[in-house]
């Protein structure tokens, strides 16, 4: 059963700049994802989880508002060593509709950077935009 | 602003191999560390005592239960099916099979121990048995097509009796 649901933005640029993100990922990365969105809609209460095993984070400072959801893709090398890749899909938070808006994604590179560069200042003109409602959403299809 | 819905679309993402090839690894990877937990969590038990149950120490339970760990292995999952008294079904499938199975996921988490699940037989057993026993005798046309297998359950519940009978004492 779904508690939340889950919309994606299209700017007024008319672009679905989660979809380009999700796009750009790998098959295995997008399979995280889509499953990630569909535990997430399942779980009534996302904060009843243990703090270390959150896949999501409501940002502070400069980010207030948004609500970035955290997930990683492991390659398991012959040697056994392992390569992690994090991502991270933004969005706003609307807990009391029980909805998710995504924005945009990225992946995380060290403690600022991110790929496509600027991801978070991006995020914050989209929800600007959002809340001068400009732009549409459309419901996020889940797996 | 407008809205759109939709419904689920799994199956079309599936079209892609590549796709198809990550999510059956990927639903494993993260949905059986999801289960365990909660089945865990269903019985009122801590990692330690699931460790107990199934023969492994505790930070093994907690690996398993991270979906980021991904290295989850076969015989580890088997020895926490054991601990845990409920069956693990490790079979080649259909992707619609796999797709059905994920569709109702939530609704399937719980998972009774064999001993729960036993009593719930056992139960259902005594009550067809006993609606069996109060029809006999009484109106036989109403024993149909199913009065056999009820014949049966009736037979089976006769056997079982003195079973039950030394599993209360044992338990006494």
């Amino acid at each position: 059963m779904a508690f939340w649901r889950f919309f994606d933005y299209i700017a007024e640029d008319n672009k679905n700049h989660l979809g380009i993100w999700y796009g750009t990922l790998g098959r295995d990365e997008q399979v995280i994802f889509d499953l990630l969105v569909r535990q997430l809609a399942e779980t009534e209460d996302w904060d009843a989880t243990k703090k270390s095993r959150r896949k999501h984070k409501e940002l502070e400072r400069e980010d207030i508002g948004l609500t970035q959801l955290m997930f990683q893709s492991l390659r398991l090398t012959t040697f056994g060593r392992v390569f992690r890749k994090q991502f991270r899909a933004i969005g706003i938070w609307q807990k009391e509709e029980w909805q998710f808006i995504f924005l945009n994604g990225c992946q995380k590179h060290g403690i600022f950077g991110t790929a496509p560069p600027d991801a978070f200042k991006h995020a914050r003109r989209l929800r600007a935009q959002f809340e001068a409602k400009r732009g549409n959403i459309n419901e996020h299809k889940i797996i | 602003m407008n809205t759109k819905s939709s419904n689920s679309h799994l199956w079309s993402k599936l079209d892609d191999r590549d796709y198809r090839k990550a999510f059956l690894i990927g639903q494993f990877k993260r949905m059986v560390p999801f289960q365990i937990q909660i089945l865990r969590k269903q019985r009122g038990w801590s990692q330690e005592q699931l460790a107990e149950a199934s023969g492994l120490t505790q930070g093994v339970i907690s690996r398993a239960e991270d979906p980021d760990y991904g290295n989850l292995t076969i015989n580890t999952v088997l020895r926490i099916a054991n601990g845990l008294d409920v069956a693990f079904i490790g079979k080649f499938a259909p992707y619609g099979e796999l797709e059905d199975w994920f569709g109702g996921l939530s609704e399937k988490m719980y998972v009774p121990s064999f001993d729960e699940e036993n009593a719930i037989r056992q139960g259902k057993l005594i009550r067809k048995a006993g609606a069996l026993r109060a029809t006999e005798g009484n109106n036989p046309s109403q024993i149909d097509v199913n009065g056999k297998i009820d014949r049966n359950i009736s037979d089976s519940v006769d056997r079982l009796g003195p079973a039950l009978q030394g599993d209360r004492q044992r338990a006494a």
